[in-house]
């Protein structure tokens, strides 16, 4: 049981780290960041569940605030790219400036 | 054994001292004068070897190191001298014989410029052939083998202005060389199987063949097989017949050919107990024998009749050998050195009376009115090849068909197919050469009798070409005498009056069938030239064997090319080009990791976090 | 039953994150992310993690998935693209041999980090609040502090252009 957990949670991340990697648009690679997260508090979950150890749950719950909070943000980050009128993809983002 | 008396040093010393002299001083001063110093040492020579053969015939043999030549820790190679009854009989031959050629030669070379190198060249090689013959081990043995081959290449090629005499000098060379290889690569396994090359030890201890054994044999054999002519690499020796005939004389009938044999006979005791490799040197030695005796037959030129004749006997020396009897070939070997060198010298009286060196069939003829002493030694010599009583020939070449007639089957045959061609080349040579003339002949007008500088020692080689063999006794009792060896050298095989008859019988019948041949009305020699021009070429062109050696040659040396200037150039030299390229796609690819977009960076992301992860959970 | 039907969960939730990655559209890779989400509380669920469970639903597919979509919609970028992937100057072999040390640390952790296997009955997981407030007291209000400057952050600096 805890077997199959760990092997849904490694491919999540690792699809979720695929996704980073390899698409270029930025909403599209936030979706893998969040895939990654995801895969993350699962595990812990999971494993607190089927352990027994409560401390795993409040992990889990941590990493799922934390997750929106960066979600905000990254979003936000998203649309000023937007706004400022270049489009949110990796290729044209090459400097820091703006 | 006894210590070495001093006289065995003159062996060197007086060679040597002869070839400063003529070498600082007259050279330089008087050229023509040369021939003093190097007939002195030669005499003295001659005469330390028969007291040294005096000293081995009442027993006192002598195996003595001089110095050590080489030496790494516990190893060393020493150089010395061994009087022993095989070397001292066969040191007596060259001796004797090599003097009597350098006194020809000095007659024969009068007017040529290069009078003064030829004579130091020649007492050269008469010093190394000296010092193959009393070496003490194999690594001597082997530079003074390599010493030979080195002068024949000078002597084969000494009117170098003429081409075919550098190529025949290369050839001989590089065959020489191929061969040589052979005899180093024995030596060296000879040094890793017994630690100590020294011949007493292989004559000291009976032993069994072990691991190396039968390749330091083939070995052996292979380097015997060049410089003595034997089947896959004789072909030298009919081209080197290019050099001046006290040369061929010397070098190529009585003395280097000879050092294969030599060398087969000293390395008896290494050869016998490998299974196998006797027969196999006699298969060879009978092979030989009989296709340079049919080649001979057909050829036109007279030296070179001589040089197939050569190849020949030298066959018949080996097939001794590989039935076991090296006293027999010992004893063939010297006679053989007497009447060839008998033979060749004719020859050079022919070709210095008709003004040119290489005298063909056609150019000849009649000769006995005009060189009686020639024609006397000739004949001699002839019979003393042919094997007839009472010449030396007869008593060794008799000793031969013995040993094969005790042997029976094949080597009986061999033995009679022999004796019959030898003795028809031979007596073909002598009848087109001093009867007739035939009508297809013309002699020169010129002919005439040898002047006494040449005559001498012609005649005294005669002399010996009919007497040696009346001291066979003696010899074979040197022969046993001052040699310690755990196996036993056999003695002469008994005369056999049916094997003598069979022998003579066949060559007069030879000598028959040849004078019908030659001098019957439809001179055969040259119709069936005429008439079958395809079969003349073939023969001429030694019935394709010199087509497989052409074709070796030029496989050799495509694969030399292949190696040297294709890997050379297109693999080495490319590799070394294409670092320049290698350099640059790595800096490509170098660049692209660093090239700041963001899929990269996340890459190098990605593999650092799992370098750590990594990391972490490997400690 | 609880197994098979953690298993069925599991692997619909895999296949639906490669649908993610996958989608040449933003809003079905949105969807599919929510369907994501949806598994893996169903997952939660059957191993007996219920609070987190619905939590998980309410705040990620409640509020980050809604943010991503609405995000999708401000970003004017949702209908397909003509390019899905994007074009590194690595090569690719490279880039495929950046994934092979996280799966070979996936497996070996399959493999050997064994924990203990599913316990007899699941542990009611009410005492996540009491948790929050004793021990991780510290852990929580860090937290809270983060999501209050992203909270500011979002309405903090108004851009000249907008």
């Amino acid at each position: 049981m805890s077997g199959a957990v760990w092997s849904v949670s490694a491919a999540l991340f690792l699809l979720g780290l695929a996704g980073v990697a390899l698409r270029h648009q930025l909403l599209a690679m936030f979706l893998g960041l969040e895939l990654m997260v995801l895969a993350a508090a699962l595990a812990l979950g999971c494993t607190a569940s089927l352990s027994g150890r409560g401390e795993g749950f409040v992990a889990a719950l941590l990493v799922l605030a934390v997750a929106a909070a960066e979600a905000v943000v990254g979003l936000v980050l998203i649309l000023r790219v937007r706004s400022s009128g270049r489009p949110a993809e990796t290729q044209s983002l090459r400097e820091l400036k703006g | 054994m006894s210590p070495l008396p001093p006289a065995a040093l003159l062996l060197f010393l007086a060679p040597l001292a002869a070839l400063a002299a003529a070498f600082f001083i007259l050279r330089p001063w008087k050229p023509q004068w040369t021939h003093v110093p190097v007939l002195i040492s030669c005499g003295v020579v001659t005469a330390v070897t028969a007291y040294l053969a005096a000293m081995v015939y009442t027993g006192h043999g002598a195996d003595v190191t001089i110095f050590t030549w080489m030496f790494a820790g516990k190893w060393s190679v020493p150089f010395g001298v061994r009087i022993d009854g095989i070397g001292v009989s066969v040191l007596c031959m060259v001796a004797l014989v090599g003097a009597l050629i350098q006194l020809y030669s000095v007659g024969y070379m009068k007017g040529d410029p290069g009078f003064s190198r030829f004579i130091m060249l020649l007492h050269l090689f008469y010093l190394s052939m000296i010092g193959l013959l009393v070496s003490n081990n194999y690594v001597q043995f082997y530079l003074f083998w390599e010493l030979v081959g080195a002068c024949s290449y000078f002597l084969i090629g000494f009117w170098s202005h003429k081409e075919a005499a550098r190529k025949a000098a290369m050839q001989a060379f590089l065959t020489l060389r191929l061969a040589d290889f052979g005899l180093m690569l024995a030596v060296l396994l000879i040094i890793v199987q017994f630690r100590d090359t020294r011949f007493a030890l292989f004559h000291a201890v009976r032993f069994f063949p072990s691991l190396y054994h039968p390749l330091i044999g083939l070995l052996i054999l292979w380097a015997a097989a060049g410089k003595s002519a034997l089947f896959p690499l004789y072909f030298w020796l009919p081209d080197a017949m290019e050099g001046p005939t006290p040369v061929s004389a010397l070098m190529h009938a009585a003395t280097m050919v000879t050092a294969g044999i030599f060398l087969l006979v000293r390395s008896w005791p290494l050869i016998s107990v490998v299974p196998g490799l006797p027969g196999l040197i006699a298969v060879v030695g009978a092979f030989t024998a009989i296709f340079a005796a049919v080649l001979a037959f057909t050829q036109t030129d007279l030296k070179r009749i001589l040089a197939y004749s050569t190849v020949s006997h030298l066959g018949l020396m080996a097939f001794a050998v590989g039935l076991g009897q090296i006293t027999a070939a010992v004893f063939h070997l010297v006679t053989h050195g007497f009447f060839k060198a008998t033979l060749f010298l004719c020859a050079g009286n022919i070709a210095h009376a008709s003004g040119k060196s290489a005298v063909s069939v056609s150019e000849v003829g009649g000769l006995w009115r005009r060189m009686p002493l020639t024609f006397a030694a000739f004949v001699v010599a002839a019979f003393s090849l042919a094997g007839i009583w009472p010449c030396a020939g007869f008593f060794s070449k008799d000793a031969i068909l013995d040993a094969a007639f005790e042997r029976g089957g094949w080597a009986w045959a061999a033995g009679l197919a022999i004796a019959g061609a030898s003795a028809a080349y031979i007596f073909r040579m002598l009848f087109l050469t001093f009867f007739g003339p035939r009508p297809e002949q013309s002699p020169a007008r010129s002919m005439h009798e040898a002047p006494p500088v040449m005559a001498v020692p012609v005649a005294f080689l005669a002399l010996g070409a009919l007497a040696v063999g009346w001291a066979r006794e003696d010899l074979v009792a040197m022969l046993f005498c001052g040699r310690q060896s755990a196996v036993a050298a056999p003695s002469l095989p008994e005369l056999a009056p049916k094997v003598a008859a069979a022998g003579l019988g066949l060559a007069a019948l030879a000598a028959g069938v040849v004078f019908a041949l030659t001098m019957g009305a439809p001179s055969w020699d040259w119709h069936w030239r005429r008439r079958r021009p395809g079969l003349a070429a073939a023969f001429a062109g030694d019935l394709g064997w010199r087509r497989v050696v052409a074709g070796f040659t030029a496989r050799t040396l495509r694969v030399a090319d292949v190696v040297g200037r294709v890997w050379d150039h297109e693999t080495w030299d490319a590799a070394i080009e294409k670092t320049a390229a290698a350099c640059r796609a790595l800096s490509r690819g170098g660049s692209a990791m660093a090239s700041g977009g963001l899929p990269d960076s996340l890459w190098w992301l990605m593999i650092g976090a799992a370098a750590l992860l990594a990391w972490a959970g490997l400690r | 039953m609880i197994p098979w039907f953690a298993v069925f969960a599991g692997s619909a939730a895999v296949v639906f994150a490669a649908l993610m990655i996958t989608r040449r559209s933003l809003y079905s890779a949105a969807v599919c992310f929510l369907a994501v989400i949806l598994q893996l509380a169903a997952l939660l669920y059957a191993v007996g993690a219920r609070l987190l469970a619905f939590l998980l639903l309410l705040i990620y597919a409640g509020a980050v998935a809604v943010l991503i979509v609405v995000s999708i919609n401000a970003a004017q970028e949702g209908s397909g693209e003509k390019r899905r992937w994007n074009h590194p100057a690595l090569s690719r072999g490279l880039i495929a041999a950046g994934f092979l040390p996280p799966l070979l640390e996936a497996v070996v952790l399959l493999v050997r980090g064994g924990a203990t296997p599913a316990s007899a009955a699941p542990i009611g997981d009410l005492a996540l609040g009491p948790a929050l407030f004793g021990p991780y007291a510290a852990a929580a209000e860090a937290v809270a502090l983060l999501m209050l400057f992203a909270a500011l952050a979002v309405v903090g600096k108004p851009e000249a252009s907008r």
